[in-house]
């Protein structure tokens, strides 16, 4: 290959070795990630609940069903860490907190978890981003953070 | 081979209207759930089903076909020609029954636990075993040319075609468990539940090379043709040929960025793939790089002067030579579709536009950018030396790719845009989202919306153009004689990779790919595997599963 290749091809590794270090760092540094893997102990669950923790943050367990969210309407408290756990009850459901990262798959058979945090009070819709079924442009919930 | 050019490019009639359609139904201009008997769904089903898997496979096969006959100057093998394209028609149209029916709304990634008729796998999975039956058929050639031409490489397009179609066996190999022990008996009750994470991490091993599948023929093009057409030479042989044998090792370990957003994958084997995205994007950098050179080259030969006076020496609009609008048209598109798709790739970046109107955006200008662009241009051409009927309204046949492309830029930015203010993708917004009487009306979606309608608006001009520019040839009479084939091939400006090089080698690279997917899937399919709970089968429109109805 001529030199002029070989910059290119050179230049190309590098940029993309340097995007992919950036993006490690937003993980490790801001601590924005993808889903982890939960042990399989966690196991799918069929009904939605809340729990409040002793520093006044909540703990959602969401349970994605054609075609709605329960619990359907959840007050959380901004500035705190909100964390969520999501099973579908029926078929693939998608789970996003609008204006956040909080973008989730609802898989039946497998709970998916995140943990974000709302700083500005205000009505989040959660909107279902995966086809469910004839009804899946009516799939909304609501946090509303105060 | 004129039917095999010819039936896809009449499906997409169906195809291209259900497109426009979607965008008339997201921004809400249609508030119904159905048109003109059709669903939402079941035409965003045929949309992609028509689009992204039935046109492109036809074309796949069919370049392949004529590409193997001219650089190879040999005859098909009759029997196995005629096996593939019975098995792809008769495949076609058991899948499209059910889907015009309404028996199959299950969108073209048909994710389970959401159930198809069984008639809608059993023609997809026909469709690409007659796929699978053509590409066995040009191996024997492959090697009776290697045979008499011990000292010579592979000509450069015999190379491209054949790596575009081993990836795609290799990964439609994982589609075949999913299709045929998964969804196929789990569609006919045979069994009750089937693992969902095991099905979608089977489609997705599948699902993301198949990309690379749409895209190869057109790079095949770029490399073997555009350059003579645009009057110049290959900037390098070798390098085009480094290019394909990236994809070779790269493009199928990645399926995981399609899957951040799920449970059950940890984050480790999340970014390895992520890693081999980002490596996969390395051969189209090279891409872009090399045909850029090859059409700087022909523009200083033919009289441009200075940093950028070659651009304009290029035959933009010439009517005789559409094959080099068709190219750098779509070039040009994928400069934005590529950069945008390495945002989709980049891991947590995904978090903020997985399943938005971000991605629809994004791939409209991959496959429906470059891909869709050669696939007009190259059928066309193949439409005239097998009929041996020139191209008729010959002017009007170069402005679509440029008609195009000005409706993707529209199409794409606002559904990207909508994207980021969080717009769902494959999702009848019309109904709630953009129904201003709805609860559920997002008043800062509309903007995009709106503009998305305009861009599909634009794109569907572009085609009814080129629908008269076909059908106006087809109509017309023959000048030459029918059947010749005959491809404009450019020379290496420097010196071509001799037959011993590494990059004329397939073996050792197949040995690269096949660790690289073993390794890169091991965990994840074994992670899968350990799901705890299977699934029923579900109507699209009924919560209840369907084993339940049956009783």
């Amino acid at each position: 290959m001529d030199r002029a290749e070989k910059i290119v091809l050179g230049f190309s590794i590098g940029l993309m070795g340097a995007f992919f270090l950036a993006l490690l760092l937003a993980a490790r540094l801001a601590a924005i990630d993808v889903p982890p893997c939960l042990p399989p102990e966690i196991r799918p669950f069929s009904e939605g609940r809340v729990d409040t923790l002793p520093d006044g943050s909540r703990r959602i367990f969401y349970v994605a069903r054609m075609w709605r969210f329960e619990p359907e309407i959840v007050e959380v408290p901004a500035g705190k860490p909100t964390e969520i756990f999501l099973s579908a009850a029926d078929v693939t459901h998608g789970l996003y907190v609008s204006w956040t990262n909080t973008n989730l798959m609802a898989i039946p058979g497998a709970v998916n978890a995140y943990t974000f945090r709302i700083e500005k009070p205000g009505v989040y819709p959660i909107i279902c981003h995966e086809y469910c079924g004839s009804a899946h442009q009516n799939m909304v919930a609501y946090i509303v953070a105060k | 081979m004129t039917i095999e050019v010819l039936l896809p490019l009449i499906l997409l009639i169906i195809g291209i209207y259900h497109g426009f359609m979607q965008a008339l139904y997201r921004a809400g201009v249609i508030q119904s759930a159905d048109f003109l008997g059709i669903g939402y769904y079941q035409g965003l089903t045929l949309h992609g089903v028509v689009n992204a898997v039935v046109l492109t496979t036809f074309f796949g096969v069919v370049f392949g076909h004529a590409i193997m006959q001219y650089y190879l100057q040999r005859p098909l093998i009759g029997w196995v020609h005629a096996l593939s394209t019975g098995l792809m028609v008769v495949g076609t149209l058991t899948a499209a029954l059910p889907m015009l029916l309404g028996a199959a709304d299950v969108l073209y990634t048909f994710y389970p636990p959401l159930r198809a008729h069984p008639a809608f796998y059993i023609g997809a999975a026909m469709l690409v075993v007659g796929s699978w039956v053509a590409f066995f058929g040009w191996l024997p050639l492959i090697n009776a040319w290697r045979k008499e031409n011990p000292d010579r490489p592979l000509p450069l397009a015999v190379l491209g075609m054949l790596v575009t179609f081993i990836i795609w066996f290799l990964c439609t190999i994982p589609l075949a468990i999913e299709v045929l022990f998964m969804l196929i008996p789990w569609s006919l009750g045979w069994v009750e539940t089937i693992n969902i994470p095991l099905a979608r991490t089977l489609f997705w091993f599948f699902g993301h090379p198949l990309v690379y599948f749409w895209l190869l023929p057109a790079y095949v093009v770029y490399y073997v043709m555009l350059p003579r057409v645009a009057g110049g030479k290959l900037y390098s042989d070798r390098a085009a040929r480094l290019a394909f044998i990236l994809f070779l090792i790269f493009s199928i370990p990645v399926g995981l960025h399609h899957q951040y957003t799920e449970p059950g994958f940890s984050r480790f084997w999340k970014a390895v793939h992520a890693l081999l995205t980002f490596a996969v994007a390395i051969p189209s950098f090279m891409t872009a790089f090399t045909v850029a050179a090859s059409l700087e080259y022909a523009g200083v030969r033919q009289g441009g002067k200075g940093l950028f006076g070659w651009m304009w020496r290029l035959p933009w609009f010439d009517a005789e030579r559409p094959l080099f609008a068709y190219s750098i048209a779509g070039l040009l598109i994928f400069i934005y579709g590529g950069l945008t798709g390495i945002v989709n790739a980049s891991y947590n970046i995904n978090q903020t536009i997985h399943n938005t109107g971000f991605i629809s955006g994004h791939f409209h200008m991959t496959v429906g950018g470059p891909v869709f662009l050669m696939i007009l241009g190259m059928s066309l051409e193949l439409i005239r030396q097998l009929t041996g009927k020139p191209i008729r309204l010959k002017g009007w046949n170069v402005a679509v790719p440029y008609l195009w492309i000005l409706g993707l830029v529209v199409f794409s930015t606002a559904m990207m845009y909508g994207g980021l203010l969080g717009q769902p993708r494959r999702t009848h917004m019309g109904l709630s989202y953009l129904d201003p009487s709805s609860p559920h009306f997002r008043a800062d979606w509309v903007p995009t919306a709106y503009l998305t309608g305009i861009g599909a608006t634009i794109l569907t001009v572009a085609f009814v153009i080129y629908l008269a520019v076909l059908f106006s040839t087809l109509f017309g009479r023959a000048e030459a004689a029918a059947g010749v084939l005959s491809f404009p091939t450019a020379e290496s400006l420097h010196p071509e990779a001799s037959e011993r090089e590494l990059v004329n080698r397939l073996r050792p690279w197949l040995v690269v790919a096949g660790i690289l997917i073993v390794v890169s899937y091991w965990v994840p399919l074994r992670q899968a595997l350990g799901t705890p709970q299977g699934a029923p089968p579900y109507q699209p429109d009924n919560p209840i599963p369907l084993t339940q109805v049956r009783k």
